[in-house]
Parts: structure tokens; C-alpha cells; sequence
């Protein structure tokens, strides 16, 4: 194979990966004035533009909400999440036929390789971490402790939410630190009575879902085009008014704006080039993804934004003398200490009266309550750390027909008027880091383009289990002691560590080059000029939604890659 | 309203411009629109067709509002039997249809009609509690409510179809009222 050796190849800065964090690193570093190229695996995916199912009708999308054949066979691994890749989002998820991984134990990975990556899909809960989040490694002798601490990330979480807009409820509480926000969603009637009952009935704490969808368009989300959101709860899709964030309607049209961004699609990031005169890397090899050109792109310094898995293979797969085991592995930790949140665990019930409230509007956001578990003097039996609720109440439709008895012109009438409220949530818990949690590549077995698969070798442990079954039992005590009637409790067998879709911890923060792969600002400790501000730099999991935290430390790492390049550390 | 006049008038309301390249989407999402041409016959025979024409409008009648065959029910049933179900559950259903073809369950009366059907349908429930397969009734009723909740016919004449609601209020349920579907 020819490889294309070219002067114009030459750039400042290079980042790998368009989503939630690529998004970031370009707009930070090209708007301090660096010329940047944003490397992107996937198609080109034009914000707006290419939206083509946002404004589907029901009726436009030829199954409904069945799954077709053919997207359950390709996409085997997507569909593990509620069957994912339906009509509306097939055509953004990963073909995980033609993009296979290995399974030693079983892992559910969620991918979206085009522009945006997966921060077009996302839920958009947002959250900050605590202090206590930073410090519980150290003070319980878990994994190694955070080279940081919240006092650290505070600016830049400030920082990132003004720009990306999160909309939420201030409350003043130590386990989940306000946001800047813009003015908070409202609860619906029944779950303005169920927050009041858990505070009276188990002092436990409720707050609207904070969520990076515009309540208010401030001018520096309008100067982008984006308005606010109209409630249509389509989200996932794509949103034509850039009514949430993702780094298509955020951080990539301000990146472009600066003149400073060369974004390329198609381009897969074999590996990183490390030179072993000057000991930096110089710049990265990739492949086209549909002519299998080699092709190298050289700059001063590296972002490594693939999303944590990704990032963590294409370091496994940058072999130089220096590094044998991939760049930045003296540790031996990269590719280590999966974690993510558990999911597919919670509880659902039904609730007499209010009969007479209802909804305008489609609301993309639920309700959150935060850990309270081995918190100040509560303290559970069998397992550390602890979990946060998701959820909330909705009047059912005409879809309870299913499991009502009757048909004919009474039961169709009955159906097109409101049903009872049912309320339901589900729990997010912290997975600690385990070094035998893994992935690594198969030297033998690689996909079409000659790069080894990804092997996953982690599950779920007994601490795991434990909280699992807490998660459980809370959620269904809870409302209980709301009163609400029928409650069920669910605790998926089927789900896997991945389903969170929160996979992190593969290229881990700390002091000690000895066990941690980055140190406090994201660089790799034997190779300063390679940062990895993504999932894989999580030195533990907290139990909150993980991607603003990302964000921050992208935009922290970026500031600062910045001030060495200018003093000419790196 | 059309998509772009929906998109014009929440801007108007908000005093927002909306950029240039949303109003280009806007139009290329109309051009994009598939109208469903559903090919009939994708997977059942012309007489399984017929049956299960006649059973949709059993189960979702036409009232003051069109039934299920006005809205195309046994057309959508048939492309997702085609595309959706693994052999097994194509044959359970197609199974069921024969046998009610088998009865000639077609020149019952109405009434002996609805009467068979509610038989199935207790069973179905019956069953529902010990097992976890899937029976014909189950798959019928499902697939008759998909397709008409959510054809453009049914959405359009049961429900309060607002693709851009542009706001997020709790409101009274006063009667008259029609759900709104997004
Ligand atoms: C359905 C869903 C719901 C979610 N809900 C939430 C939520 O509510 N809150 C929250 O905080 N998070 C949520 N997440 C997770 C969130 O999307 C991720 O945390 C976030 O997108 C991660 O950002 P990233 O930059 O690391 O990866 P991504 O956003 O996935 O971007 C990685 C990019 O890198 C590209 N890439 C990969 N490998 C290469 C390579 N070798 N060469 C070049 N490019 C490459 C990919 O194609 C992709 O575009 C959710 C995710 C999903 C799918
Ligand atoms: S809910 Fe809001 S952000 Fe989501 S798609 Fe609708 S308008 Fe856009």
C-alpha cells in the first residue's frame, strides 16, 4: 500500500474523533488560534441537514417501532439497548456486522461512527460530580486516587455549560453541585406529589432531570443557530432547531466558524506515530475507510477523542521500540479498569387519581434523584459506593390496549382518551475499577481493514450484584411509600457492562506513572504531547451521567496543552 | 400545517430567525417523505389478506372515526410479518389465519364473529399467564393497534397530532379534549 507523505499534511493540532469530547478539543484549540484537523472515522453527517428521519411522522417510518430482520442482524450489538436501531435510527448506528468486536466475556457496546458520534444519540443528562466523587478512591483504597479534585474541574464545569446549555433546578445540595443553569423543565402533577412524599416519608431528595436542552436560547447558543427546544422529544434523531446540544449543533459549527477546522470523514485512526528520536509522537497514520489509502497527518500535539474503547485501542495499536505494548502502556493499564454505570434495574407502578391533569408538550427529560446510599450515616450492608434514579410519571396511552381485554368500537373509543398515570425509574450505578475489567486486540482475528478487533473481557462483581439488587428493592419501597399501586421491580439478566453506554477508565488519571496512564492534565506521562480527555481518562465512575465531566476536562486540557505549546514545554 | 409553515410559525412565536440551512432541511424532508406505498400481498396470500382485513375492522371498527381498514391496517401488517418476524412467529400467525379460513370464520354473522373472537381472546389472556410464547390473538391485537395508532388516518382523526408543540405546560384534562400525539 502507497503511503501518502505530504508537507500540506502538516497541521498544529490534531484530535481523533468528532463526538461529545472531539467536539471540544476542536473548539477550544482552534478558537486559541491553532489550525486544527479533526480526523473522524464515520460519514459525514451535516447538522440539520441531514436529519432525514427528524421530522418523520409516525406513519412516515415504514415499521413503526418494530425492529426489522435486517438491522437485528446487523447492528447484534446497538440492538442490545431497547432494540436501538429502528427506522428512525438505523442509518446513524454503527453496522456492527461489517465493524465486529470480540466478546471473551459478554459486553454491550453501543457505537456511532459518523460526525457527532454518539452525542447526537444521547440522553443528555448532565450532571456535575461532587468532591466526595474525587475523593472516595483515596479515602476507601479503591483503584488509585484522582490527581484532581473538584475545586480543580469547578471553573471548567462552569465554563463548558455556558456554551453547551443545560437546563436544571438549582438546589444548593453537596451530592450534586449546581450547574450554571438555564431555567429548569417542569414536573408534571404527580411527580410534584411524589417529591414532596419522599421528603416527608424518607427525606430522600428529587429534582427535575438537568438536561442539555435549551429551555432558554442565550446569545451564544443563537449566534449558532440554535433555538430553544419545542418539546418534541425526537431528540435522538437529530434536532432541527438545535434545540440540544450535540457537537454537530454545538461545537463543530464554532469550530468551523474560527477558519481554523480541516475536518475529514471516512478517516480511521490506525495509529498514532511515535518517533523515537525526539520521543513524541508526531502524528497519526489512518485509512480510508472506503478506498483503504494509508495516509499520515503530522502536528505538534495529539487529542485522543474516539470515544474511551476506541482511544484505548488505537494506543494498544501504536507500537513504536519505545512503547511495545502501545503508547503510553508502561503501566500496563491501558485497556484496564472498564467501568461504566449499571442500567436495566429499577421499578415501575401505577397511580391512582389525577385524573384531571395533563401534558402539552413532550418532555425529553425525567426526574433525578441522587445517590443516597453509603452517604453521611447511611451505610449499606453488602456493597460501596451507590446509585442515582432516573424517571418519572406519564399518562398512559392508547399502546395499554395491549394488555387490556376487548376490541371493537367501545375499546377503540376507551383508547383514545387518557389512561391512568404509571410511574417508573431506574437506577445508574457506580462500577468500580478493576484492572482484570479489560479489552485488548486479537493479533490474529482483524477486520476488513487490517486493524486487530477489540476484545472485551469484563463483567459485573459482587459489588455489582449487590447494588443491583438494592437498586431494586429501593425503587420499589419508594413507591410504596408514595402510594402508587401495582409496583413492580425489574433487575435485567440479560444486561452486560457496556449497556450504560457509559464505558470508561481505559487510559486512567494519576500521579504514579507506575499505575495510571495520563497524568493531571491529560497528557500521556511518557509522551506530553498526547492527550486523552476522553471516557478512557476516568480514574472511578461516580454514578452520575459522565459526558459533562468529559467535557470539562477536555476543555481544561485544552487550555493548558495551549500555555505549553506558547512556553514550549511540549 | 405543513412541516415548513410549522417551523415558520414556532420561530414567529419565539421572534427567532430560523437559519437558512433548517428551512433548506425542511425542504428536503418533504421531498424525502416517503409516501408508504405498501405493496399488498408482500407475505400473505390474497385470501390471508382479505381475513385479516376483515379482522383489523373487528377489533378497530369504523365509528365516527375510520376503522382499521380505511387506515391500511392488514398493508402495514403485512410489510412488518415480511420484514420484523423470525420464521417461527410468521407461522404462528399465518398458522391462525388458516385455521379461521379452515372454519370459514368469514361466513359467520357478525355477532358469532365477535363471539369466536372474544373465545381466542380469553384464552390468549389464559395462556399469557403460564407461558410467554407468543399466540395469534396477542400478535393480532398488537399489530392492529400499531398500525392504526399510528397511520396517518387513525393519528389524525383520534388524536391531536402536533408534531412542534413549542411549549411544555400542565394543563386540565377537560372533556372533549383530544390526547395530543407528537
Ligand atoms: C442512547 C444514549 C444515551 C446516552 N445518554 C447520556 C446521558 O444522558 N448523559 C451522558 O452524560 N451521556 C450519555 N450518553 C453517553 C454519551 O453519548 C457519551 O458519553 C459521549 O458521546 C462520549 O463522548 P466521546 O467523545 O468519548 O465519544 P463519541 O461521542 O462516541 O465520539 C467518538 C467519535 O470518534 C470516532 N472514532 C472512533 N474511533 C475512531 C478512529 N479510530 N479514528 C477516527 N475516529 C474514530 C467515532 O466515529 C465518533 O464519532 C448516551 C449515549 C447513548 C448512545
Ligand atoms: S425535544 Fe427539543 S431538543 Fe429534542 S428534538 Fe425536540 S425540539 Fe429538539
Amino acid at each position: 500500500m502507497e503511503i501518502l507523505k505530504n508537507k500540506s499534511n502538516k497541521f498544529d493540532a490534531i484530535v481523533i474523533g468528532s463526538g461529545m469530547t472531539g467536539g471540544i478539543a476542536a473548539k477550544e484549540l482552534t478558537e486559541k488560534g491553532l489550525k486544527v484537523l479533526v480526523v473522524e472515522r464515520g460519514r459525514e453527517v451535516k447538522h440539520v441537514e441531514d436529519y432525514d428521519t427528524a421530522m418523520k411522522a409516525p406513519w412516515e417510518l415504514p415499521h413503526r417501532d418494530k425492529l426489522t430482520l435486517r438491522s437485528a442482524e446487523e447492528q447484534w450489538a446497538n440492538n442490545r439497548f431497547n432494540n436501538m436501531a429502528k427506522d428512525d435510527l438505523e442509518p446513524f448506528m454503527t453496522n456492527d456486522k461489517e465493524n465486529p468486536y470480540l466478546e471473551k466475556r459478554p459486553f454491550d457496546w453501543i457505537r456511532a461512527y459518523h460526525t457527532g458520534g454518539k452525542s447526537m444519540h444521547w440522553g443528555r443528562q448532565s450532571y456535575r460530580w461532587n468532591e466526595n466523587d474525587f475523593e472516595a478512591n483515596a479515602k476507601e483504597g479503591v483503584g488509585i486516587d484522582w490527581p484532581i479534585r473538584y475545586a480543580d474541574l469547578a471553573p471548567w464545569y462552569t465554563y463548558v455549560e455556558k456554551f453547551v446549555g443545560i437546563s436544571g433546578q438549582k438546589e444548593n445540595w453537596d451530592v450534586l453541585p449546581d450547574s450554571h443553569f438555564l431555567p429548569p423543565m417542569p414536573m408534571n402533577a404527580p411527580e410534584r406529589f411524589f417529591k414532596e412524599k419522599m421528603m416527608e416519608k424518607m427525606g430522600r431528595k428529587v429534582t427535575i432531570g438537568r438536561i442539555a436542552n435549551l429551555t432558554k436560547s442565550e446569545p451564544q447558543h443563537l449566534s449558532l443557530g440554535r433555538s430553544s427546544c419545542q418539546y418534541r422529544n425526537k431528540c435522538a434523531r437529530g434536532c432541527p432547531f438545535g434545540g440540544y446540544y450535540s457537537s454537530l449543533a454545538g461545537a463543530l459549527p464554532a469550530a468551523a466558524k474560527t477558519g481554523n477546522m480541516t475536518i475529514i470523514h471516512d478517516s480511521i485512526v490506525k495509529e498514532v506515530i511515535f518517533d523515537d528520536r525526539s520521543q513524541k509522537a508526531t502524528g497519526v497514520r489512518i485509512i480510508n475507510a472506503v478506498t483503504s489509502e494509508v495516509i499520515e497527518y503530522f502536528a505538534k500535539i495529539i487529542f485522543l477523542n474516539a470515544g474511551s474503547m476506541n482511544t484505548a485501542a488505537i494506543l494498544l495499536n501504536s507500537t513504536s521500540n519505545r512503547f511495545p505494548t502501545g503508547l503510553g502502556n508502561d503501566s500496563d493499564q491501558v485497556g484496564r479498569n472498564i467501568m461504566d454505570h449499571q442500567l436495566g434495574v429499577g421499578a415501575n407502578a401505577t397511580i391512582d387519581g389525577f385524573l384531571d391533569d395533563y401534558v402539552v408538550g413532550s418532555r425529553p427529560n425525567a426526574l433525578y434523584i441522587p445517590r443516597f446510599r453509603n452517604l453521611g450515616s447511611d451505610k449499606a450492608k453488602n456493597f460501596m459506593r451507590g446509585y442515582g434514579y432516573q424517571g418519572g410519571a406519564s399518562r398512559k396511552g392508547w399502546n395499554r390496549g395491549n394488555g387490556m381485554q376487548g376490541f371493537g368500537a367501545d375499546f377503540k373509543d376507551e383508547l383514545t382518551q387518557p389512561g391512568e398515570w404509571s410511574f417508573g425509574f431506574g437506577g445508574f450505578g457506580e462500577i468500580l475499577p478493576d484492572p482484570n475489567n479489560r479489552m485488548f486486540l486479537d493479533l490474529v482475528k482483524k477486520d476488513k481493514w487490517g486493524i486487530p478487533l477489540i476484545v472485551f473481557d469484563a463483567s459485573f462483581n459482587d459489588n455489582d450484584l449487590a447494588m443491583r439488587k438494592d437498586i431494586m428493592e429501593n425503587a420499589m419501597e419508594m413507591l410504596d411509600a408514595a402510594g402508587f399501586k401495582q409496583v413492580t421491580g425489574y433487575n435485567r439478566k440479560e444486561v452486560h457492562i457496556g449497556l450504560g453506554i457509559h464505558e470508561m477508565g481505559t487510559a486512567r488519571m494519576g500521579n504514579n506513572p507506575k499505575t495510571s496512564v495520563i497524568n493531571k492534565f491529560n497528557q500521556i506521562h511518557a509522551c506530553n504531547n498526547v492527550f486523552v480527555t476522553d471516557g478512557a481518562a476516568m480514574t472511578s465512575a461516580s454514578c452520575v451521567n459522565p459526558s459533562l465531566t468529559y467535557m470539562a476536562l477536555t476543555a481544561r486540557a485544552a487550555d493548558y496543552a495551549l500555555k505549553k505549546l506558547k512556553t514550549k514545554e511540549i | 400545517m405543513k412541516r415548513r409553515e410549522a417551523i415558520q410559525y414556532v420561530s414567529s412565536i419565539l421572534g427567532l430567525a430560523i437559519s437558512s440551512p433548517t428551512l433548506s432541511a425542511m425542504n428536503r424532508f418533504s421531498a424525502l417523505s416517503l409516501s408508504p406505498k405498501y405493496q399488498p400481498n408482500l407475505f400473505l396470500t390474497s385470501e390471508q389478506f382479505h381475513l385479516l382485513d376483515e379482522l383489523t375492522e373487528l377489533i378497530i371498527p369504523e365509528t365516527k372515526t375510520p376503522g382499521a381498514k380505511e387506515a391500511k391496517v392488514a398493508a402495514f401488517i403485512d410489510l412488518v410479518l415480511a420484514d420484523c418476524y423470525v420464521e417461527k412467529d410468521k407461522k404462528v400467525f399465518t398458522d391462525g389465519l388458516q385455521s379461521l379460513l379452515n372454519r370459514n370464520f368469514l361466513s359467520l354473522s357478525t355477532v358469532n364473529q365477535t363471539e369466536f373472537l372474544k373465545t381466542m381472546e380469553s384464552e390468549s389472556m389464559a395462556a399469557r399467564s403460564t407461558s410467554n410464547d407468543i399466540d395469534f390473538w396477542r400478535m393480532l391485537k398488537e399489530l392492529t393497534l400499531l398500525g392504526y395508532f399510528g397511520s396517518e388516518v387513525g393519528i389524525k382523526a383520534c388524536f391531536d397530532y402536533q408534531p412542534v408543540p413549542g411549549k411544555l405546560e400542565n394543563v386540565k384534562w377537560e372533556k372533549g379534549m383530544k390526547m395530543i400525539a407528537y
